[in-house]
């Protein structure tokens, strides 16, 4: 017997339902979405991990890109929704990669520990291995005085979209975007420069 | 801190940035009045700016250097890779290295194929040398990276120059144009198709001389399965129809693009601008071609047959070559500069002169498909000649047989009631139940719902009310014989999953392999996003039931479901049989998950040249446009039955 089917039948909708009511506010089916984008990532995850030699890091984009794919296909995401596929992709990228920096080396669900990684390109700064731990918790009090510039952080660095792709989701300007991103990063680097007994992002000289 | 004062440190941030660094603490003494905590706080984010270097970008410090040439800078990044600008130290010259991301999916022989075949492109490309096209001056490989050293060329791209000023002068875009055309027509005469043609592709040297990078490079990145999955979601905005069809390309695509680049120009504005992107592919293959007066009114009438023909749907109705286009536009343009306006403008909008209404066509579904578990088949190829005229949409192509689900509808068409709100339920086998938003167009009392076949695997719902006015519009698909609805436009979509999933269920119990791939992903999708392992039996069920039926993709799913023992026990030996099914009918990813299995002696003997074999003809069938007659499964034999 399925728990909780029935139920949950209506409650799932499609995607696209989701996505078009948490637009309209309904918290219940932002959360449900989320679940939803998130549970098909960690899904595509462990898939790669089964097919990929071990210690092989995902690339987030292409997971991103992936369940997207599959979510259109599967006909369950009409693509208008594609601006808040986006959004939701990227926040549940960041809550995966956050949840696996912190439970690092923790066997899940039975099998080897998954492993997904930003793609190389997007390390830390001078090759060293950005502290995410740090980076999230200095994304959410960021979020609290800039919510749109944190959601470009969101975007681009977790979710691995372009400025223009970053454009289409948040409906704002190219310039826009390029601002945020700027301050966002300055505002960022300077929050966990100053955690000074953790790891600074980057040393200079 | 406040708010107010948070804001002013953004503004002022902002504004700094946009100044030379040497002018900037000058700025904010000024700028600041006196307020030491806002001056402070910018000058600490700039400061923190300025050490971030590339903190966060997708790019990790620079790369000291890529095979022989030492990188001095990022010049770009796009859907292949990292473009470098670089100093061939033997030379002593600047060039472009163009890093290609080959290694997000490949693996050991699959790399290596692929990496064989950047090279024979390259070494294609390489063959080309001509004042107008950026030249490749060597091909390697840094570490896992394969690479590509090419002329520098300073810029800016057409794409900045579009930036700063989006319409450009009518005698400069004809210039740029009839280099472009120039450089084309050389290439399509070495037998290389570009395949890319867009602003960000062509180079005005010293803002002059037109150079075109990337010749062919496009065709090795559209060769990847990651490219397919990830890059092809770049907007489609320059391809040509057959292109976003994923149809196979020869110059007159290149053609098109280059219509599309030189629309842009001469207007401000792209011909083809929809959203979403799935919305603009549609467009693209089956809308109507826009005038380019209507964008830019300046523009002489004649400029719209150019157009019209330029951006031909099918490659037969364009021009012979580039610069015959380019002449063409010419001669219209020079028309209007003596005065003359000679011509009329073709019935651009179709005949029937309503708007049309687009939807998620087949054509967005080769595009968005390709990795997926869903199969995706016209019912028919498309009719070999169209008269030039017609736009492609009022294609009179009737599918033959008519699809038994479009006749039964045909035989008893839904009616609407009066009332608030129409309801159009799609008994037969749609995936999809329909509400038609009556607030759409003319309210209506009661009316009919009409349907015409509007080429071959498109129908034309029409809407009717009682005074016989449209009021709503939808375009049906077939596909295989299930058929999807959407409505496009302002009307509200509305899906109600419950009911789909039952008329599923019903079509796919009939024998709808559509269905019961829909259904087997729904099943499998659920039962992961929940983990619950309770609906990966059904899942199962489905995928073995379209299998059965002969579905390639449906034998696919069943052998990964017994390879993982996913709603199934494990078993490796049925697992490869079906594998092995699914890679007669031509299956790419069957047949990497295959060698997979060869490779670890699993469900098979252990057999690394099989393996490699396998991966080889994964990356062949992945990267080879599906000819008609190789597409098909067995759908259409057993349709006849």
């Amino acid at each position: 017997m399925s728990s909780g089917q029935k139920a949950g039948a209506e409650a799932t909708g499609d995607l696209t339902l989701l996505l078009n009511r948490m637009q309209e506010g309904d918290p219940v089916a932002a959360e449900e979405a989320a679940s939803r984008v998130y549970g098909e990532l960690h899904r595509i995850a462990s898939r790669e991990m089964r097919r990929e030699r071990p210690g092989h890091t995902l690339q987030t984009t292409a997971l991103v890109n992936e369940v997207y794919l599959r979510l259109a296909a599967a006909g369950s995401l009409q693509i208008q929704s594609r601006a808040h596929f986006m959004a939701v992709a990227s926040q549940q990228m960041r809550r995966i990669l956050v949840d696996h920096a912190r439970s690092a080396g923790a066997q899940r669900r039975g099998g080897g520990a998954i492993q997904i990684g930003l793609d190389e390109a997007r390390a830390g700064v001078d090759g060293r291995s950005l502290d995410l731990l740090l980076l999230d918790e200095s994304l959410a009090e960021f979020e609290r005085i800039e919510p749109r510039a944190a959601r470009v952080v969101e975007l681009r660095y977790f979710g691995g979209y372009t400025d223009m792709e970053v454009v289409e989701a948040l409906g704002v300007s190219l310039a826009t975007v390029r601002r945020d991103w700027e301050f966002a990063r300055s505002w960022l680097f300077r929050r966990m420069q100053g955690q000074g007994d953790r790891e600074p992002p980057a040393s200079r000289g | 801190m406040s708010p107010e004062i948070h804001q002013r440190v953004r503004q002022l941030f902002d504004e700094a940035l946009l100044r030379p660094e040497a002018e900037r603490a000058p700025f904010l003494q000024t700028a600041c009045a006196g307020n030491a905590e806002v001056c402070g706080q910018v000058t600490q984010l700039l400061e923190a700016h300025a050490e971030a270097g590339h903190f966060l970008e997708s790019e990790r410090a620079l790369p000291q250097r890529v095979g022989r040439y030492m990188i001095t800078g990022e010049l770009g990044r796009g859907a292949m890779g990292i473009v470098y600008k670089a100093i061939d130290p033997l030379i002593g010259r600047d060039v472009a290295v163009k890093v290609i991301r080959l290694q997000a999916l490949a693996d050991g022989g699959e790399a290596a194929f692929l990496r064989e075949r950047l090279f024979r492109e390259a070494r294609a490309a390489g063959g080309l040398f001509h004042p107008g096209i950026i030249v490749i001056l060597d091909v390697g490989q840094e570490g896992d990276l394969p690479f590509i050293a090419m002329e520098y060329v300073e810029g800016p791209s057409l794409f900045q120059v579009l930036a700063a000023r989006p319409k450009i002068d009518c005698g400069e875009a004809l210039k740029i144009l009839h280099k472009t055309a120039a450089a084309l027509d050389f290439a399509h005469g070495k037998g290389v198709v570009h395949r890319d043609i867009k602003p960000a592709n062509i180079l005005l040297e010293n803002g002059v001389i037109v150079k075109v990078a990337d010749f062919g490079i496009a065709k090795i990145a559209s060769s990847q399965r990651y490219t397919k999955t990830g890059m092809r979601m770049g907007t489609p905005s320059y391809m040509s129809p057959e292109q976003v069809d994923a149809k196979p390309l020869d110059e007159r695509s290149d053609q098109f693009s280059l219509a599309v680049v030189a629309y842009e120009l001469l207007t401000g504005a792209q011909p083809f601008r929809a959203e979403p992107f799935t919305a603009l592919a549609h467009m693209i293959v089956y809308g109507p071609r826009p005038s380019a007066r209507a964008a830019n009114p300046e523009l002489p009438a004649s400029i719209d047959q150019v157009f019209y023909r330029g951006l031909g749907k099918l490659p037969g109705e364009r021009y012979a070559n580039c610069r015959e286009f380019v002449t063409a536009l010419e001669r219209a343009l020079t028309g209007q500069v003596s005065g003359g306006e000679a011509g009329e403008t073709p019935a651009v909008r179709g005949r029937t002169g309503r708007p049309s209404r687009y939807i998620l066509g087949g054509a967005v579904a080769a595009v968005l498909l390709v990795s997926t578990g869903v199969g995706y088949k016209r019912l028919n190829s498309a009719p070999a000649a169209v008269p030039t005229a017609t736009p492609a949409l009022d294609r009179q192509t009737v599918p033959s047989p008519l699809p038994p689900v479009i006749a039964q509808f045909l035989a008893d068409p839904p009616t609407i009631e009066p009332g608030a709100e129409a309801i159009l339920s799609w008994k037969v086998s749609g995936a999809t139940k329909v509400d038609i938003d009556p607030n759409i167009g003319k309210k209506p009392t009661a009316g009919h719902v009409q349907v015409k076949p509007s080429g071959p695997t498109y129908y034309v719902l029409t809407a009717t009310n009682a005074a016989g006015t449209v009021f709503q519009e939808a375009f049906v698909e077939v596909r295989r014989s299930a058929v999807s609805l959407y409505l496009e436009g302002k009307s509200k979509l509305r899906t109600h999953f419950a009911e789909a999933l039952d008329l599923l269920r019903q079509a796919g119990e009939l024998g709808e392999t559509h269905a019961m791939m829909v259904l087997g992903n729904i099943y499998w999708e659920r039962g992961e996003s929940r983990d619950d392992k309770d609906e990966f039996p059904e899942a199962f069920r489905w995928f073995h039931k379209a299998a059965d039926a002969g579905d390639r993709d449906g034998m696919r799913n069943v052998g990964v479901f017994y390879e993982m023992g996913i709603g199934v026990r494990e078993n490796e030996l049925f697992a490869a049989q079906w594998y092995r099914k699914a890679v007669d009918l031509g299956s790419s990813d069957a047949a990497y998950n295959l060698g997979g299995m060869y490779e670890a002696g699993r469900g098979v003997p252990r057999d690394l040249g099989k393996a490699h074999e396998l991966r080889q003809l994964a990356v062949e069938l992945a990267t080879q446009t599906p000819s008609p007659d190789r597409r098909p499964l067995s759908r259409s034999r057993r349709q006849t039955n």
